[in-house]
């Protein structure tokens, strides 16, 4: 080459290309040939995850669009149209409901100080160790006709009281928004703390009084997190179809779930779970309008955020009052029943102590959840390392894709799973190895596969949360020292990741255990897990029985909420690594360029 | 310092100071903005080149070409004789062995400073403990941290933060060592401090240097030659004492420091200006614009014997429009009689308030830079 020291003017113009020096390279220093900036490697790795995640979702969004008139007309005999609006009547009652109650306690936690409220601001989380599932039978059983309250009233009253039906659509509304309002407490508590005082201040300043000014500022600055609230509320609403079958409410879920369980009709299951995706579009588009096109990231303030209002006599008492009695109905109440429940069972020696079952179901619990958790948190720092390494808008869209499972209610990941297991069945019968059929109904693999679809993005967001730690230049520091990529994630991702890693690792474990819908449709025949078999003693109403593996199940999903949010409830930063809100990573990440380009 | 450089400085004759990093004719697009418009550049072995340029202006992604943290549209980048980027041709960033300081460091925080430094060192089976210790410890004498070793990134102030990132990039012997905005997170007066050990430092490793950034004082402080960056296009390549005196642009003359522009008529190798005939560079015919910086200009108070002789000799005569207190001067501006507006610093011992009189004499100590009238 020619060497040219000193000055160089820039040269206008002209075509790169001195031609013909393509020969030797020095050793050891072999060229990526035609690969540019990123690395192949590493997104083909964040591709193929992408699409093994995307597959069962598409296969059911796939079915939408080649219906069958004859699966059609069975749907429309069976009532899908009774389904549909109890569905859409459901979700609107229970986001409503969830919103107003969550957000309502958040603002009276996040603004005011009473006794207890310190302790409230975390306790109020408590519900969401208590399934649905496990709440819903737990006041079937408290308030049905042979239930104690309902035979305290008739003792009192007479035989003619009257009661309320428990077995009701509104009753089960009122459980979902009980199971369900922490999600929007939460975020709407996050939000609350990372709004800075000095907007609430400025409204103040310019003459807005404390209603106007939370009504006019705050409130809207929360608004993306109350929309992300809402839709995390309805994702859930529309996965449940267990909860809602205690109280014959009979949504498209269940719909999907009586004519799989009941009929073994593939076509129409996926149908309806097609239906229940057209919901979930349907709420992240809603999600996306109400947060509209304003990014509501505030600027500067730092620390400084609303400060509290302390509140004294009756409207402290009231206050302290209302958090009790909400984790009292919530939380207390259930386990104090599932704990007399579990004893009296033993008492009675029903089932004879601890009945032998118990072990087995657990053991086969802990397993799913262990295999899952592992392999959930193993794609998780691939997703979070590569999407790093292979830089590039497309890997990044890619990875994101790769945690679509939850945004998308349980059937449907279970019933796309079903799809594709069935014809991988098929794929095998065809190549003569007669395992088809074990493949689907025999093994775990399905419902393996569907729960890491479903789990991923959980993992995947607590790690990544921890990779932001890891800025970009701390990446590219580690390559242009030398670090091979793999030397990269070892040496420098994954120590700055572990703390990430067991937060994930017990997070979808603890998922796992508790999930009900996608066990029911895709475990193999005779296979029960501690959910499972709840369900089933539920559902013949033996709470007695139930008791103990209900209990067994909030135990373990009460580790996570401990240790999570009594931390993350004390420090504003981390909220936004809170697992329930998978919208929070949702954010660029791109470095904006630094400088002022002062031009004197 | 210095004495030490011996181990340090690569097995190089002193006299092969040849193109170490060559730019040739290099573009690099995002999308459908171009970045990097036909860029080429060359740096020879121990030199420090400052790339300046507003934010925006392709200054970052220029080192990150040079890092192989982006690849190329277009061009060739070669180091050291070898193609690392060009049609087919990229060399991952692990392989070019080039050094990055980051603007925020992007120090390992689960590493001790040892640890930091010694990363780029390789794996101790490799190179064996022994050499590699000994290698560190050299480095970190170097920037005056050995007794910091143990320390934890996060256990240090910026500027001994500052020493850490430059060690870690020292210590695998790089080609060149790239800066990205290395000083603009500290304030402003640790900046300056902490910037005069670090060229000191890099000057001792007899380094060759690629620094970014976009405050001018910076780039004409620290680099050998000063390049000039505006929409990925290069403007100027020059000494610092070129770009700021014979600016080849307006921009580049209004970017790197302040310019005012008085309009006047060649007269042979001078201009005739409302300041009077000008020494410019240059000569030509018609219409011309002579580029004066603050520090060409003095104002003189009407009235006193030295305007009035200033006056005299062709000064022009305008009024204070208005005053900024620069400490030990004085920036006025000055309206001058046919209504254009210079900038002029005095002494504050000479200053005049806002709405005086006064005389602008006519510089004559040295030639102008010159342009054609916009």
């Amino acid at each position: 080459m020619t060497a040219t020291p000193g000055q160089v003017t820039p040269v206008a113009g002209g075509s790169a290309g001195d031609g013909g020096r393509d020969g030797r390279r020095p050793r050891g220093h072999l060229p990526h040939v035609s690969a540019r900036d990123g690395r192949r490697s590493w997104r083909l790795v964040v591709l193929v995850v992408a699409v093994v995640v995307v597959v069962p979702v598409a296969l059911v969004a796939g079915s939408l669009l080649t219906p069958s008139t004859q699966v059609w007309r069975f749907l429309l005999e069976v009532g899908l149209g009774r389904m549909v609006v109890t569905t859409l009547a459901l979700v609107a009652c229970v986001v409503v409901g969830t919103t107003v109650l969550g957000a309502g306690l958040a603002w009276l936690v996040g603004r005011y100080r009473f006794p207890g409220q310190r302790w409230f601001s975390w306790l109020l989380v408590l519900p969401l160790a208590v399934p649905s599932y496990v709440l819903g039978f737990v006041y079937v059983g408290l308030l049905d006709h042979p239930g104690p309250v309902q035979t305290a009233l008739r003792g009192w009253f007479g035989s003619g009281v009257w009661f309320p039906d428990v077995r009701s659509f509104w009753a089960a509304a009122v459980v979902l928004v009980m199971a369900f309002y922490p999600y929007p407490y939460l975020l709407a508590r996050a939000a609350l703390r990372e709004q800075s005082a000095t907007t609430y201040d400025a409204a103040r300043v310019l003459g807005a009084g404390p209603l106007v000014a939370a009504w006019r500022v705050v409130l809207p600055l929360a608004r993306p997190s109350l929309a992300a609230g809402g839709a995390l509320v309805a994702m859930e609403t529309l996965t449940d179809f267990a909860t809602v079958q205690y109280f014959n409410v009979t949504t498209v879920s269940v719909g999907i779930h009586q004519v799989w369980i009941g009929m073994y009709d593939r076509a129409a299951a996926t149908e309806l779970a097609g239906v229940v995706l057209v919901f979930a579009v349907a709420v992240i588009a809603l999600e996306r309008a109400a947060r509209g096109r304003a990014r509501f990231h505030q600027q500067g303030g730092g620390g400084a955020t609303l400060e509290p209002q302390r509140l004294y006599g009756r409207r402290a008492a009231m206050a302290t009052a209302g958090c009790a009695a909400v984790l009292a109905v919530t939380f207390v109440v259930p386990v104090a029943q599932l704990v007399g429940w579990t004893s009296t069972a033993s008492l009675r020696g029903v089932g004879g102590g601890l009945d032998s079952r118990y072990l087995g179901y657990l053991g086969n619990s802990l397993l799913v959840a262990g295999v899952v958790a592992v392999i959930c948190v193993g794609l998780g720092v691939l997703l979070a390392s590569a999407s790093r390494l292979g830089g590039g808008a497309t890997t990044r869209r890619l990875a994101r894709a790769a945690t679509v499972g939850y945004a998308v209610p349980g059937p449907v990941v279970a019933i796309g799973v079903l799809v594709v297991m069935a014809g991988a069945a098929r794929l095998l019968d065809g190549l003569g190895l007669p395992l088809g059929g074990v493949l689907v109904t025999g093994t775990i693999v399905g419902l393996v596969y569907a729960y890491v679809v479903r789990f991923l993005a959980l993992a995947w967001t607590s790690i990544d949360a921890s990779l932001e730690k890891v800025t970009p230049s701390m990446t590219a520091a580690a390559l242009s020292l030398g670090a091979a990529p793999r030397r990269v994630v070892r040496s420098v991702h994954l120590p700055l990741v572990r703390p990430g890693v067991g937060v994930a690792l017990v997070l979808v474990a603890v998922d796992a255990l508790k999930e009900l819908p996608i066990v029911l449709l895709l475990r193999p025949f005779g296979f029960e897990t501690l959910a499972v078999w709840v369900f089933q003693l539920a559902s013949e109403s033996r709470w007695q029985e139930a008791g103990l593996p209900a209990l067994t199940i909030v135990a373990a999903a009460l580790v996570p909420v401990v240790l999570l949010f009594r931390r993350t409830l004390a420090q504003p930063d981390e909220v936004r690594s809170a697992p329930t809100s998978p919208h929070a990573v949702a954010g660029e990440r791109d470095r904006p360029d630094p400088g002022g380009g002062v031009l004197t | 310092m210095t004495t030490r450089t011996d181990a340090l400085v690569p097995a190089v004759p002193s006299t092969m100071r040849h193109a170490l990093l060559d730019l040739d004719h290099v573009t690099k697009r995002y999308g459908a903005t171009t970045a990097l418009d036909d860029v080429s550049l060359t740096v020879s072995r121990g030199e420090m080149l400052a790339v300046v340029g507003p934010s925006g202006c392709g200054k970052s992604t220029l080192l990150r070409t040079v890092a192989g943290l982006v690849g190329v549209d277009g061009g060739r980048v070669r180091l050291a004789g070898r193609e690392v980027a060009g049609p087919g041709v990229f060399v991952p960033p692990e392989k070019r062995g080039v050094a990055v300081v980051f603007q925020d460091l992007a120090l390992f925080p689960h590493l001790s400073v040892a640890g930091n430094v010694a990363f780029g060192l390789g794996r101790v089976a490799r190179r064996g403990a022994g050499e590699r210790d000994e290698r560190v410890a050299e480095v970190l004498d170097l920037v005056g941290l050995s007794h910091l070793s143990g320390r934890f990134p996060h256990e240090l102030s910026g500027g001994e933060q500052q020493r850490v990132a430059l060690a870690r990039a020292l210590a695998p012997r790089p080609s060149v060592v790239l800066l990205d905005e290395p000083f603009s997170h500290l304030d402003r007066g640790l900046a300056a401090h902490v910037r005069v050990e670090a060229v000191a430092v890099l000057r001792a490793a007899d380094a060759t240097v690629v620094l970014v950034t976009h405050d001018q004082d910076e780039a004409l402080a620290v680099g050998d030659r000063v390049a000039v960056l505006r929409s990925g296009r290069i403007e100027q390549v020059g000494t610092p004492s070129q770009v700021f005196h014979s600016p080849a642009s307006r921009f580049v003359a209004t970017f790197l420091g302040e310019a005012d522009f008085v309009p006047g008529q060649w007269d042979g190798a001078s201009a005739r200006t409302a300041l009077g005939a000008l020494p410019v560079v240059g000569n030509g015919t018609g219409p011309v614009d002579v580029m004066t910086r603050p520090h060409d200009l003095t104002v003189l108070a009407e009235g006193s014997d030295l305007a009035a002789d200033a006056a005299a000799a062709g000064g022009a005569v305008g009024t204070v429009v208005r005053t900024e207190f620069r400490g030990g001067s004085v920036l006025h501006h000055v309206r001058l009689a046919d209504g254009s507006l210079l900038r002029a610093l005095a002494p504050h011992t000479l200053a005049v308030p806002s709405g005086g009189r006064v005389v602008v004499p006519a510089p004559t100590d040295h030639a102008l830079a010159t342009f054609d009238p916009a």
